[in-house]
């Protein structure tokens, strides 16, 4: 043994505290995709030229698209580039769920879009009470909307994108989030872009002293200004984003995208993760005007003040104060961040507090989900991680392409220890999109991981807990069936835990929109008290725990 | 030994295999490494030293220098230094320098409870209270602030500005906000100390006062990190940046007038950097002034330049920059009368730095003015054997074999330049060579 790790040996151990106790039961989750039917294989089109669209795709997530009550999952494809060899046209694949197992009906659907995909969201945008379905491409977007009212219809899709003037056109989108930002009760849509795109001017990366071929860094393309379309209720969208006070900065990337009530004041604020400028934080007036706060607000910078390269965003209430703390994923040798919501639109930056940074430091998170994996009654944190560069190894030492994705635990008070041996990061992929939802209605969350160029993960929770929980089936009001915007309080015993439901968040992705509390060993009343996204309120009890339960929006 | 021979042999092919230029005698790879550190090529000073630990593993000098280059500098990382890090201080643990370097990487990554360890061994008292107060700051605020407590220098911007994040963790936010104001004062050009002011005003709803905080670090956060479009301010834009900052940046602040002064100079302004540079060399020392010294010298003002290049020597009288800087500048005033100071600053130079490219550069172009074309050939030559990326030297050369009617000579100089360089290549064209052959 050398003098050095003597001399380390002889020195105490550091007295900090355990950043949060050991968990009484393990979590563990194991990827079933191939045990269920989830036969998908994302294409990125590459020929070796390496176009920029590739490090960035695709996404996909949960949503119950038949309306049978149980969760279906979309996944986006890429296409072929200029000098691919790809021999069959790759594209987006919706698998029905049928009691646990999957079968793909995307073009029977009408959703199997074959542009280039990158993320999606979902959200009632006719007010019909079906979910529609919103696709970001490199190219046109697609927006779907859910048929229904006959036998022949129920299950099928329109696309209406050019009609309802969301298709975008060129450019490059990448997150979505549906929410009624003006408070007329139809839902309105906010669309984050990258950079301009496309394949004639691409730029060529090469190190010349390496002679090496590599993707270029996202300066080498202008960025694109988001889009937030206004819905005019007759289903027809139109982009007022200038007049409603978002950037139109074209230095900025767009990525990760969350609606959120930040500030509890009744409307929805947006959060915008940037790609290597500042992120921004817009807060709601209530009737769809946007102030930007994002410098004063303190979550739009790293600790010392620097931008970094946002990607993914999550909230949820770390730490039981009622209010919606954030949670941003970034680029390798940066940390991801934790920002401590402090109320009145300020946030503290408590990443190191929390654990997180040198857990997150040597990776590149993408999707990010805050969700209660052990039913404990706190919010644990998922991270999708993988690098851009299909070569990293060889530019930065203790880097690679491929990374393990991460769970973390959380210990109700924003501090959190990472679950190694969760089941998550077994084996080390190219992790894009990160959503959750609880396929196989068992009462433990499950996560779905898209990996570019390869076969999606779909991690059964199988963490052999005793714990009760229940998740909640909002139907809301009229134009808003499916109640996003609304914002949960359950109070079990002393505690209360607060849940929005939101529309896309994490990146490339869409969670299950019905919000799920952990109870612990909690085993008597509950009380939820919701405010509907049109602000009204209503109050509910019961003592049957470990389902599923359905509320309705009161009639007038 | 912190790599054996076969790994570090393995290493070196590696290396020679993508590229990096064989040393033709055995000290080379380690004079190489040298000089591309100092002229700030970490990424070849990383390449050298680690050919030269291949063929010496236990050189001291070259396990703490490629230490030292894969701390500091563009690409840094911690993982590729660590074998060679542990084992050099396992063998020269009182090496402060270095040790420091490795607490402040493991910071970054987030390696608190290492960064402890490696912080014990420091024998700086006040660098062992800073790095552990750092180390502890966000896990154990209160023995974070009583091991920096003791030892805080009210002139160290860095140990306040720690104060300020560790106070303010405490809940004492009054002795944040005056720790984070002070930070500011002492360092107005860190655009992090600003912003730390700017969260603590806000916290103290001190709103206003806030605005212009965070105001000033997007200000100079668009100096350090360019505009809009991602691309580097120019002097007149970062001029414009800072009129725009008004009041709310301390201009009297020596650092403020000299960084004004310097932008002004870049800018073309000359008569008003001039009229400030009195009262801006006044304040101004050691690499400061020498930073100024450098843009006078590259914009003419050759007089001013050499005044600071001679006050930087004054001071520090090892110091390279100051000493090549001010023979630089005396060569280029091309007054026949100066040789003999510079020649006497070169031996004097030598004697402490005798494989420094630099000064061998300069000794060729002291030959050339002298006449003696052979005897700035042999030095220029010596020159690029220990520097063969300085372009500069290579042209110089290829200039001298010109002129003596060598133009193959000339060719085969510039096509074993290991860059491609623009000016290689204007260079053929100017003086009709043929392009660089492919082999």
């Amino acid at each position: 043994m050398n003098s050095l790790l003597l001399l380390l040996l002889a020195v105490p151990p550091l007295a900090l505290p355990p950043a949060v106790p050991p968990p009484a039961v393990p979590t563990s989750f194991v990827d079933v995709a191939a045990d269920v039917g989830l036969d998908f294989r994302h294409q990125d089109g590459r020929s070796g030229r390496r176009y920029f669209i590739e490090t960035v795709a695709s996404g996909g997530g949960f949503f119950d698209f038949d309306a049978d009550g149980d969760l279906d999952i979309y996944l986006l494809n890429g296409a072929a580039t200029p000098g691919s060899k790809l021999t069959r046209t790759p594209r987006n694949a919706l698998f029905e769920n049928r009691d646990g197992r999957f079968v793909e009906v995307g073009a029977r659907a009408g959703v199997a879009d074959d542009g280039y995909g990158m993320g999606m969201c979902v959200g009632d945008a006719d007010g019909d009470g079906r979910l529609d379905l919103f696709v970001t491409n490199v190219g046109p977007d697609r927006l779907y909307r859910g048929l229904g009212g006959s036998p022949f219809e129920e299950g099928r899709f329109e696309e209406v994108s050019a009609r309802a003037g969301v298709d975008g056109g060129e450019q490059w989108s990448v997150g979505c989030a549906f929410g009624d930002v003006d408070g007329d009760g139809d839902l309105d849509l906010y669309v984050s872009r990258y950079v301009a795109f496309s394949y004639e001017d691409h730029p060529r990366c090469v190190d010349r002293a390496r002679k090496l071929d590599y993707y270029c860094h996202p300066t080498r393309f202008p960025g694109r200004p988001d889009a937030l379309f206004i819905n005019g209720g007759d289903g027809v969208f139109r982009d007022l984003a200038a007049e409603r006070g978002i950037s139109r900065e074209t230095s900025e990337k767009g990525l990760g995208v969350a609606l959120a009530d930040l500030d509890v004041d009744g409307d929805l604020d947006l959060y915008v993760a940037n790609d290597g400028t500042p992120n921004r934080l817009y807060l709601n007036d209530g009737h769809g005007r946007f102030e930007d706060v994002s410098l004063l607000s303190g979550a739009s910078l790293g600790e010392a003040g620097e931008p970094l390269a946002g990607m993914g965003v999550a909230l949820g209430d770390l730490d039981g104060d009622g209010l919606s703390d954030l949670v941003v994923t970034n680029f390798s040798l940066e940390p991801n961040s934790l920002y401590k919501n402090l109320g009145e639109g300020l946030f503290d930056d408590r990443t190191r507090e929390s654990g997180l940074h040198a857990a997150s430091y040597r990776r590149l998170g993408w999707g990010v989900e805050l969700f209660d994996a052990d039913n404990d009654g706190d919010l644990d944190l998922a991270v999708a991680n993988g690098h851009v560069m299909d070569n990293i190894e060889r530019f930065v030492p203790g880097v690679s392409y491929a990374q393990p994705d991460q769970l973390f635990l959380g210990d109700g008070a924003g501090r959190f220890r990472e679950a190694k041996a969760s089941g998550i990061s077994s084996q080390d992929a190219v992790s894009r999109g990160l959503a959750s939802g609880d396929f196989n209605g068992d009462g433990r969350i499950d996560l779905l991981v898209t990996h570019t160029g390869g076969r999606p993960a779909l991690l059964e929770n199988r963490t052999a807990s005793s714990h009760h929980w229940i998740s909640l089936e909002l139907v809301g009001p009229a134009l808003n069936r499916h109640a996003i915007g609304a914002r949960v309080e359950l109070q079990a015993g002393e505690r209360t835990q607060v849940r929005e439901v939101r529309s896309g968040g994490s990146v490339l992705s869409q969670s299950d929109l019905r919000p799920h509390f952990g109870l612990g060993t909690f085993l008597g009343e509950v009380e939820v008290r919701i405010r509907w996204p049109d602000g009204s309120r209503q109050t509910a009890r019961t003592r049957k725990l470990d389902r599923a339960w359905k509320i309705v929006y009161p009639s007038p | 030994m912190w790599m054996n021979r076969l790994s570090a042999l393995s290493v070196a092919v590696l290396l020679a295999a993508c590229g990096a230029p064989q040393a033709p005698y055995p000290e080379l790879d380690y004079r190489r490494a040298v000089n591309a550190f100092a002229e700030g090529r970490h990424d070849l000073a990383r390449v050298y030293y680690a050919l030269d630990l291949a063929k010496y593993p236990d050189r001291l000098e070259s396990q703490r220098g490629l230490a030292l280059a894969w701390l500091s500098g563009a690409g840094q990382s911690l993982e590729p230094a660590l074998p060679v890090l542990e084992s050099y201080l396992e063998t020269v643990p009182q090496d402060d320098e270095i040790r420091r370097l490795y607490v402040q990487n493991l910071l970054l990554l987030g390696e608190g409870s290492k960064a402890m360890a490696v912080t014990r061994e420091l024998h700086s008292y006040s660098e062992r209270a800073l790095l552990t107060a750092e180390a502890l700051a966000a896990e154990d605020p209160l023995k974070a602030w009583q091991s920096l407590e003791p030892h805080l220098d009210p002139a160290d911007s860095r140990a306040v500005a720690l104060a300020a994040s560790i106070t303010k963790r405490l809940g004492d936010l009054p002795k944040a906000l005056d720790h984070a104001r002070r930070a500011a004062r002492l360092d107005p050009l860190r655009a992090s100390n600003w912003y730390l002011l700017g969260r603590l005003q806000l916290a103290a709803s001190e709103r206003e006062a806030a605005r212009r905080s965070l105001g000033v670090h997007q200000g100079l956060g668009q100096l350090t990190r360019g505009g809009p479009d991602g691309g580097p301010l120019s002097p007149i834009e970062s001029l414009r940046v800072l009129e725009a900052l008004g009041s709310d940046l301390p201009r009297e602040s020596p650092r403020v007038r000299q960084l004004i002064c310097r932008l002004r100079l870049e800018a073309g302004f000359i008569d008003q950097a001039l009229d400030d540079l009195p009262a801006v060399l006044e304040t101004i020392g050691g690499g400061e002034g020498l930073e100024l010294a450098d843009v006078l010298w590259r914009r003419g003002e050759r007089a001013a330049a050499m005044h600071l290049y001679r006050q930087g020597l004054r001071e520090t009288p090892d110091s390279r920059r100051a000493r090549g800087g001010l023979v630089a500048a005396l060569l280029a005033a091309e007054s026949g009368d100066d040789l003999d100071e510079v020649r006497e600053l070169l031996e004097a130079g030598l004697a402490m730095d005798p494989h420094l490219a630099r000064y061998h550069l300069l000794l060729g172009r002291l030959e050339r003015a002298e006449g003696d074309m052979d005897g700035a050939a042999a030095a220029l030559s010596h020159a690029l054997e220990l520097a063969p990326w300085n372009v500069p030297c290579r042209l110089e050369l290829a200039d001298l074999r010109l002129a003596a009617g060598n133009r193959q000579a000339a060719s085969d100089l510039l096509d074993h330049a290991p860059e491609r360089s623009p000016a290689v290549d204007g260079f053929r064209r100017a003086r009709g060579l043929p392009p660089r052959s492919v082999l």
